[in-house]
């Protein structure tokens, strides 16, 4: 049959979601992504050429109307040095939601948040995308630079709510990616009748069912 | 534990090891039932003892890897690799590739790919016989090693659409083969690198070779025209507009495309699977010559060099001698002095003694770049935003490149801190371009072979004078590379481009980090450093590794078409097979490919100018003006995608063909299903804007040159076209018992007789 690949995926009423994670080069993007598909931390991982992406399917409970759905999410991963831009920029645009990710460590990476949410903003699908902001590293603590008052001051400023999180240890990391599943199915349950996200049914019983709150 | 069947079971399956540093792993395949639903499962025999266990890490202290190097010191790589076991539901797995020989490569409808296995006694067949209790299994009628797997259910109905009869099955007994037989054939072309070519061959010895996919074709056809009715109609305008214009050229392009005499010109009718959406260059470009068979030559070795030399230790003739490192590589003893003069360090003519001296003066070069860097105090830094951002980035990536290679392994590795030291210079040296991610990946095998900070500094300075437009502020270079790479997949492999078209993959994403980190990303540290000597080589072309990147698309081209990955499957499919390379047999393909577009003559100027060959003069005047127009148009292609609705369609002429003194040939550019990927090409300067015409939002032929005879045609074929579309959309929607093609086709054209036999030979 002349279907997509897409279309030959079985399962009936699964959303296809895909997040995008954004900024500086090695803040950990990589790492938080692979810490929520797989489940446990590489320290030998190589810098992002290009692009990438992992995958996983869940089920998920609205946090306001509980109800469950089944997702399939596409964590698309980029190269995060400025020179970059021209080509993940171009993924954009097919994302729902944001990871925008610095470093607790890394005074830099935390100013440059505001400019990656300029581009965020020009790019995006919409004025405003879901985005989550997260601080990573938030085990390392001795090496902090950035507070957690000052970077809840900075998101709140841009809107995006925030969360710590360490790639590291997996702590808050599954959190976070469900904090960003659970806002943009909030807004896809808004549109009505948008049946064109809608890839497939279920998952099976051994996915991790999860409920989540927004903090 | 949940319940769950053992249904089969196969020991001693081994992972296949695709270079010297790897060790094959010996585990158990079994195909399982559980909860209603059937797995494929693999899992590394020393895994057993330890089901939950999600990664093995193998790690035989066995050396398999020696490495003289000039120094005289002996590298020995411990052979590692870890082994993740395999485990596929049924339902996602789309396809599998099985060689004769046993070997097993599973591929997923998301086109993740699994690690080939070997099966013992190279047999399969219970395996297989397994699997097909489950799904139907057909086999890939371009490559005779793909099976592509469908359910069961939908397999019948498939069958049941091409028993409604829309499509002369005359021919269908002969197309039939044994599933899993091992026909002579088979094996001939397995294995072969040249394989698409010959499973071509064998496809086009059928007696008639389209019309057992044409059932397929015509659905494929139906389900464009409702994804896309107006680009589908539009193409397939296109085509009937070709055979109206120019039969002759058509007929005989088309002839020799499809590489047999005895076809009938209307052939191409049969083309309706190639009404893809995407743009599609529809050129009568004449047929390419039969790839040769290229054979390499083993390494370079201290004997053959010494013979290159002259008394004084002089090269006598480097062009011979890159020649041969082109065909054969360097033996790894000779490397670290070989790069030096590859990568410009050293000049080919100069003597030992010249050597000395130059090594001697760059040695103090090299220092002071380094004080430079290495005497900035923290306050200096602090007023330096540039110098930060350089230093900040090359200390994050030199602490996460090759770190599990043996060189750059272990903590505190005095090797890291060099690479640091080199890039810190390399930024001294030029500011300007400063660190890009993917440099250190550039230096790491450079530094690792010649084992010396200072040659290594100035062997990486040669390196990026080659590649340094891979590193462009606004990546320019790598445009214009995926452009080349575009324009080259184009003319060996027309239809995957065009099925790359449309599935929104054309702008060759996929193949961006092949070409940034040259491949260094997809091969073992091995292969890395032989392919790279080869490329350095500059022979026998410029831009070879995009003939080689163009191999790699070759050999994958009939799984990506046949499980019909889109972009997302592509790129999965594509970053899986990363480490799995068969680097020499990619070699051969790559240099066969080259020497078929020298020996071609239809080949456009884009292409030659991009691997700087002469242009033909026989071509000079029709091909260069289509070229032209190709590259015009692709320009203005992606002017238009920034402003145009996303329907938006062009048709393009790309003025007269003169060579062959024929009427017209059009090229027809064809948008449509809006790509948001396709940013990245858009970002071209394209106000130097040549496409005439074309800037509105409304298809439009825009022909060059003299072509009165041509005015209205269009409309009228639109139209044709359109109620041809509606009858075959109405019949398969059941409101019509037949479909109605003949009749407005006739009433439209005055060509009718061409037409109707055409068509009559298609679908009656």
């Amino acid at each position: 049959m002349i279907t997509s690949a897409h279309e030959q995926l079985r399962h009936d009423h699964d959303y296809l979601v895909k997040f995008l994670a954004l900024g500086n080069s090695g803040v950990g993007k990589t790492s938080l992504l692979y810490q929520f598909t797989e489940g446990c931390f590489n320290s030998q991982f190589t810098s992002t050429v290009g692009i990438d992406f992992k995958e996983k399917r869940l089920v998920h409970r609205c946090s306001v109307t509980g109800r469950e759905q089944g997702v399939h999410l596409q964590l698309w991963d980029t190269a995060g040095q400025e020179k970059f831009r021209s080509l993940t920029t171009a993924f954009y645009r097919n994302t729902m939601g944001f990871i925008l990710v610095f470093d607790l460590t890394n005074e830099q990476s935390f100013l440059d948040i505001r400019s990656w949410m300029e581009q965020l903003r020009t790019h995006a699908y919409c004025e405003s995308p879901d985005i989550i902001l997260v601080g990573n590293k938030v085990d390392l603590t001795e090496q902090h630079v950035v507070s957690e008052a000052r970077a809840r001051d900075a998101a709140f400023k841009l809107g995006v709510p925030y969360m710590e999180a360490s790639a590291a240890t997996g702590f808050n990391v599954t959190a976070c990616v469900l904090a960003l599943v659970d806002a943009v199915l909030l807004r896809m349950n808004r549109v009505v009748d948008d049946t064109r996200l809608t890839l497939g049914k279920t998952v099976s019983p051994d996915d991790e069912v999860t409920s989540v709150c927004v903090c | 534990m949940e319940e769950e069947t053992l249904v089969y079971q196969q020991d001693e399956v081994h992972t296949i090891p695709t270079s010297l540093e790897e060790l094959s792993v010996a585990g158990r395949l079994r195909i399982i039932e559980r909860r209603h639903s059937a797995y494929i499962e693999w899992r590394c025999s020393d895994d057993e003892s330890n089901p939950d266990n999600d990664w093995a890490v193998v790690n035989k202290s066995a050396v398999t890897f020696t490495h003289h190097n000039s120094s005289g010191s002996v590298e020995i790589s411990t052979p590692r690799r870890h082994v993740r076991p395999i485990s596929v539901e049924l339902a996602d797995l789309g396809s599998y590739k099985l060689t004769i020989e046993g070997s097993l490569v599973l591929i997923q409808r998301d086109g993740s790919t699994h690690p080939a296995l070997q099966f013992p006694g190279k047999d399969a067949e219970y395996f297989v016989e397994v699997l097909s209790r489950y799904v139907a299994i057909k086999r890939s009628e371009k490559d005779s090693t793909l099976f592509l797997l469908r359910d069961k259910k939908t397999a019948r109905i498939d069958d049941q659409l091409s028993a409604l009869g829309l499509v002369s099955h005359a021919s269908r007994g002969s197309r039939v083969r044994k599933l899993h037989g091992s026909s002579s054939s088979d094996s001939k072309s397995r294995g072969s690198p040249q394989h698409t070519s010959s499973s071509q061959v064998e496809l086009h010895s059928a007696v008639v070779p389209w019309t057992t996919a044409a059932p397929q074709r015509v659905m494929g056809f139906i389900s464009n025209f409702r994804r896309d009715p107006y680009t589908t109609t539009l193409t397939t305008l296109s085509k009937f507009y070709d055979i109206v214009l120019s039969e002759d050229d058509w007929a005989e392009g088309f002839v020799s495309e499809r590489g047999g005499d005895d076809l009938n010109p209307f052939a191409s009718l049969s083309g309706l699977d190639n009404l893809e959406p995407g743009f599609q260059v529809v050129t009568l470009k004449g047929k390419l010559v039969e790839r040769p068979r290229v054979e390499r030559l083993p390494p370079l070795t201290q004997l053959e060099y010494s013979q290159h030399c002259d008394v004084d230790g002089g090269v006598r003739d480097p062009q011979l001698l890159k020649r041969r490192i082109f065909k054969g590589g360097i033996h790894p003893s000779l490397r670290s002095e070989l790069w030096c003069y590859l990568l410009g360090y050293y000049d080919w003519s100069s003597s030992s003694a010249q050597r000395e001296v130059r090594r001697n003066e760059r040695l103090v070069e090299y220092q002071k770049l380094k004080l430079q860097w290495s005497t900035m105090t923290a306050d200096q830094e602090l007023r330096n935003s540039g110098f930060r951002e350089r230093k900040s980035l090359i200390e994050k990536d030199v602490n996460r490149t090759d770190r599990s290679h043996p060189f750059y392994e272990g903590d505190d590795n005095p090797n890291v801190q060099l690479l640091h030291n080199i890039l810190m210079s390399y930024v001294m040296f030029n500011f300007d371009l400063g660190y890009v991610q993917g440099m250190s990946d550039l230096l790491a095998p450079i530094l690792y072979v010649t084992q010396n900070e200072c040659a290594a500094f100035w062997c990486f300075v040669g390196y990026i004078d080659i590649v340094h437009r891979n590193f462009d502020m606004d990546q320019s270079g790598m445009k214009e590379q995926l452009l080349g790479l575009q324009h080259l997949i184009a003319v060996i492999d027309p239809e995957f481009m065009s099925y790359l078209e449309s599935s929104e993959s054309a702008n060759l994403y996929f193949c961006f980090r092949w070409l940034l980190v040259r491949f260094k990303r997809e091969l073992s540290y091995s292969d890395t450093l032989r392919l790279w000597e080869v490329l350095w080589s500059q022979e026998p072309c410029k831009n070879f590794h995009l003939l080689v990147a163009a191999a790699i698309l070759d050999h994958e081209r009939n799984t990506i078409m046949e499980n019909k990955f889109e972009f997302t499957e592509i790129l999965k499919h594509i970053n899986d097979t990363s480490q799995r390379l068969n680097l020499e047999e990619l070699l051969c393909s790559a240099e066969a490919i080259y020497e078929q577009l020298v020996a071609s003559s239809d080949v456009p100027a884009a292409v030659l100018t991009l691997l700087g060959l002469p242009l033909k003069p026989s071509s000079q005047d029709g091909e260069a003006d289509v070229s032209v127009g190709e590259l015009a148009s692709e320009k203005c292609v992606s002017t238009d995608e920034e402003t145009s609705p996303l329907e938006s369609s062009r048709i393009i002429s790309a003025g007269p063909s003169s060579s062959r003194g024929k009427k017209e040939n059009f090229v027809l550019y064809r948008r449509c299903d809006h790509n948001d990927d396709d940013d990245f090409l858009s970002e071209e300067d394209t106000s130097g804007d040549s496409c005439g015409g074309a800037g509105d939002n409304n298809a439009s032929v825009v022909p060059r040159g003299d072509t009165s005879a041509t005015d209205g045609a269009p409309r009228g074929l639109v139209g044709t076209v359109t109620s041809i579309l509606g009858s075959a959309v109405r019949h398969i929607a059941g409101e019509d018992a037949s479909i109605d093609l003949l009749s407005p086709i006739s009433a439209a054209l005055h060509n009718e007789g061409l037409f109707e036999d055409a068509i009559g030979q298609q679908y009656l």
